[in-house]
């Protein structure tokens, strides 16, 4: 297994002091009964603490076996390139991708500020939410009110009609790869973005996991198709 | 199977998310997840220390333990003792193999 954490947004162990981070980094190896991190996340930026504290802490986990690369998340543009400038200037490990929201019904944060930055830094996205909280499922469609999920509230805010030409749109692409779940073409059409490397999604329960496991390759008429019908 | 770019982790195209692990889902239904995520290849699990401090009673850790005690009743997480020995006999950290340290600087 490889296994991504993060630190910073616990309500006991917040923000990114190297006294901080060796902490949170010990109870994290201790909860996950292993030695070391394969991604350690900062969680959120912290610039009450300088960058040579935070980033000096992490290739001190690094130089000890503890951590292997280190990310960022909900990092603004300019702060991931000043944090990443700031390893490179030092020859000390780098972020080395981000994990910032991003999916078919959810673009303009993403692609506005951070996409060109993580693309110019050759970096990658591994982007949360990318079924939009369930709704890019296709669970929740017009006129569709009760919806057995904790998760409904957060997916209702996308029901709108583009959220809807959405659905639609990835309807006539299921139909095309044999019925295909709308997770998984959602999915896929994060792969097809050029900053993204691996997308993240979770399940509750097995048909759940079974849905958002199946990895579709998209035509580069669906693909286009979809970037329309979502801009 | 992706290999992250700037790094040689070699993984699964879905990463799997733990937000609810410990959390909406119980322990059990999450070792269930986690089974058949593997079962299909899947080998990138996602957490963070906060998950889920937003569940009443919780503090947050409740995700990491649930992933902790499956990838030890499953045995699929090696521990790698040797990483951990130079701490324990208190000698200095080892550095960065260069290597390593060229690839992050992204030297050629």
């Amino acid at each position: 297994m490889v296994i991504a954490t993060k630190v910073s947004k616990m309500d006991r162990r917040p923000g990114l002091s190297a006294k901080n981070i060796f902490a949170a980094c010990e109870e994290s190896l201790n909860r996950l009964q292993t030695d070391y991190i394969d991604l350690y996340y900062s969680h959120a930026d912290d610039e009450t603490v300088s960058l040579e504290e935070t980033l000096g802490a992490y290739a001190q986990l690094i130089a000890e076996g503890k951590v292997r690369y280190i990310a960022a998340s909900n990092f603004t543009a300019s702060r991931l390139r000043e944090s990443i400038t700031y390893s490179e200037n030092n020859n000390i490990p780098a972020y080395i991708a981000v994990q910032d929201l991003y999916n078919l019904v959810d673009r303009k944060t993403y692609e506005t500020d951070l996409a060109p930055t993580v693309e110019s830094l050759g970096i990658s996205n591994i982007p949360f939410y990318g079924i939009a909280r369930g709704f890019l499922s296709g669970k929740y469609r017009p006129g569709v009110t009760e919806v057995d999920s904790k998760r409904a509230a957060g997916a209702r805010e996308y029901a709108t009609d583009k959220g809807y030409a959405v659905l639609t749109a990835m309807d006539e692409i299921s139909a095309a790869h044999n019925g295909a779940p709308l997770s998984a073409i959602a999915l896929a059409w994060l792969r097809s973005q050029s900053s993204v490397s691996v997308p993240i999604a979770s399940a509750r329960t097995v048909p759940q996991l079974e849905e958002i496991v199946q990895v579709i390759e998209l035509t580069p008429a669906e693909v286009e198709k979809l970037n329309a019908i979502s801009a | 199977m992706i290999t992250i770019p700037e790094s040689d982790l070699v993984v699964h195209e879905l990463c799997l998310g733990s937000n609810i692990f410990g959390g909406n889902a119980t322990e059990a239904e999450s070792h269930l997840v986690m089974d058949t995520y593997k079962s299909h290849g899947g080998n990138f699990i996602d957490t963070a220390d906060m998950y889920n401090q937003w569940v009443e009673g919780h503090v947050g850790g409740e995700s990491e333990t649930v992933i902790g005690n499956w990838m030890k009743s499953r045995n699929n997480r090696s521990r790698n003792g040797d990483r951990n020995q130079g701490i324990q006999n208190g000698s200095p950290p080892r550095i960065v193999s260069e290597e390593h340290l060229c690839r992050l600087r992204r030297i050629p």
